[in-house]
């Protein structure tokens, strides 16, 4: 040991940022010195070194397993049908026509899936989104006239001033010019069919739904409703959502997040957020909008 | 590839594609990434299925947010940095569940190359082992720096771009891991360097032995010396 003077050894990180040229120059010039007089300094430097020599030589996966780029692929196929499907489309892509939805149905699309991708189920949070688009299509296919009679008649009944935009009344619904649409739906019926798809059905719809046809395919209730974590802060809140889709919101990708009203039990507070903070490294979603509604 | 030059698009080319509603372009852009994308997911997760997931679902948001690339970075530059933020995500998440996310031998042979076992030295494997379970203990974003700096070897600038920090904060992280991995390095070299000379504090007198952390796991039989040529370097 050399070090005869007064100098304490430099932290390991100490060296390990001197090593990347981190340190202030003056205490660059401090810690060289007594690496140069101290072999134990001096050797964490070079076992630094060889840390990052180890490393680069690791053994190291050269391709993605077929499985897992087959599974990746059919995840693909299934958002690249949604899209061709979903309403919006018509606007967005122009392959529409040559993307015919007739021959794949979400139906039988929805039964292939496991022999697509067997473990796509398994993880947490796994596949949610397109699943809820998916069935949000799918319910549009089963009873989509229904559902939007139902809608009607329900905006009818409990419009009477508990709707925040007052005016509206069971016609404009269907249009909803003053909020635009989620996925080409107004805003209030998207939110409607989400809290049918996620809700047993209250006992006001039972009459007019075909329960045996929707609910096999429905989420469960106990299924939590997962989205991203910049999305949830979007929202402000930490409460589980009640329901939440992704879709596009003029023109922008976006997600529908169906929370609790803070206050009132028979509403619920819907947000429509900028889904490009998942894509940006934005923790906290821009909120296009937010509306209370009654629940259905 | 065989049917012409022109047959080779850009990245920039595909995702504009995509965009405009060719159904095949996306896929080809995935078939060009999704190696190296695998690569970063798996060493940053550690765990076969997470990563799987995790590079699902950023291929999936990526796919449905092509629309707001704006060509500021490079095609591959916003997939990895897609990637790695799914993959941070899901490390956060995981961090929650478990005190580690590489927390069993057969997890982390998942890890190494499938002919590996068969062709390196025990010794070597039990090394690399050592240092993926030692890896899942850092920081996610020191362990993400490292990942795409020491082990992929992306230059430091692409790292920054794909955790968009700056490049001191990428340097920072990767010097601020590799401190915390030497600990393991001479435990593994055994006692010629003891641990005294890492952990100690600031003005510790050299020779005041610390007890290692953590004993001789599976290494066992062989001498952990021997690894490295001997640790009796100076």
């Amino acid at each position: 040991m050399t070090t005869t003077d007064t100098t304490q050894h430099p932290d390991v990180s100490e060296i390990s940022d001197l090593t990347e040229g981190l340190l202030p120059p003056s205490r660059t010039a401090d810690v060289r010195a007594h690496l140069d007089s101290c072999a134990l300094c001096a050797d964490v430097r070079s076992s630094l070194e060889e840390i990052r020599g180890l490393l680069g030589t690791l053994p190291g996966p050269a391709r993605m397993p077929a499985d897992i780029a087959e599974r990746i692929d059919a995840a693909l196929a299934a958002e690249a049908l949604l899209d061709a499907t979903a309403p919006s489309a018509a606007v967005k892509r122009v392959s529409r026509e040559t993307v015919p939805a007739a021959p794949l149905p979400p139906g039988p699309v929805h039964d292939d899936r496991p022999t697509g991708r067997p473990r796509a189920t398994t993880g947490p949070g796994r596949e949610r989104p397109a699943r809820r688009r998916r069935r949000t299509a799918l319910l549009g296919a089963v009873f989509g006239a229904a559902a939007m009679g139902v809608s009607v008649l329900l905006f009818q009944t409990i419009q009477s001033g508990e709707d925040t935009t007052g005016s509206r009344t069971a016609d404009t619904a269907v249009s909803a010019p003053d909020e635009g649409a989620f996925s080409g739906m107004p805003v209030e019926e998207r939110v409607e069919a989400l809290l049918a798809t996620a809700e047993p059905p209250k006992s006001a719809r039972t009459e007019k739904q075909p329960p045996s046809v929707e609910k096999p395919s429905m989420m469960s209730t106990e299924e939590a409703v997962t989205i991203p974590s910049c999305i949830q802060a979007g929202t402000g809140r930490d409460d589980q959502a009640l329901a939440a889709q992704p879709g596009t919101y003029e023109g922008k990708a976006a997600y529908l997040v169906v929370l609790p009203h803070t206050t009132d039990p028979s509403r619920v507070q819907a947000y429509v957020l900028d889904a490009s903070c998942a894509t940006r490294e934005d923790p906290k979603a821009d909120v296009l909008l937010t509306r209370a509604y009654p629940r259905p | 590839m065989t049917s012409g030059a022109s047959e080779k698009p850009s990245d920039q080319d595909l995702l504009a594609r995509h965009v405009a509603g060719d159904p095949d372009a996306f896929g080809e852009l995935v078939r060009r990434h999704r190696d190296r994308l695998w690569a970063v997911a798996l060493r940053t997760l550690g765990d076969r299925e997470e990563a799987a997931d995790a590079v699902q679902d950023a291929l999936v948001s990526a796919f449905r947010a092509a629309h707001t690339f704006r060509g500021q970075s490079a095609v591959t530059t916003w997939l990895h940095r897609i990637t790695v933020n799914a993959c941070l995500d899901r490390a956060r998440k995981a961090a929650s569940r478990r005190t580690s996310p590489v927390d069993d031998t057969e997890r982390l042979e998942q890890l190494l190359e499938p002919h590996e076992s068969a062709e390196a030295p025990a010794e070597r494997q039990d090394l690399h082992r050592e240092l993926f379970a030692a890896l899942g203990k850092l920081p996610e974003d020191q362990r993400a720096a490292l990942v795409l700096v020491d082990m992929q070897g992306y230059p430091v600038a692409e790292a920054a771009r794909v955790l968009d920090v700056p490049t001191g904060t990428v340097k920072s992280r990767c010097a601020r891991g590799r401190a915390r991995l030497l600990p393991l390095l001479t435990h593994l070299r055994g006692d010629a360097v003891d641990n005294d000379g890492l952990d100690r504090g600031r003005n510790r007198t050299p020779g005041t032995s610390v007890p290692p952390a953590s004993g001789p796991r599976d290494a066992g039989p062989s001498d952990p010396a021997a690894v490295k040529g001997g640790g009796g370097r100076a």
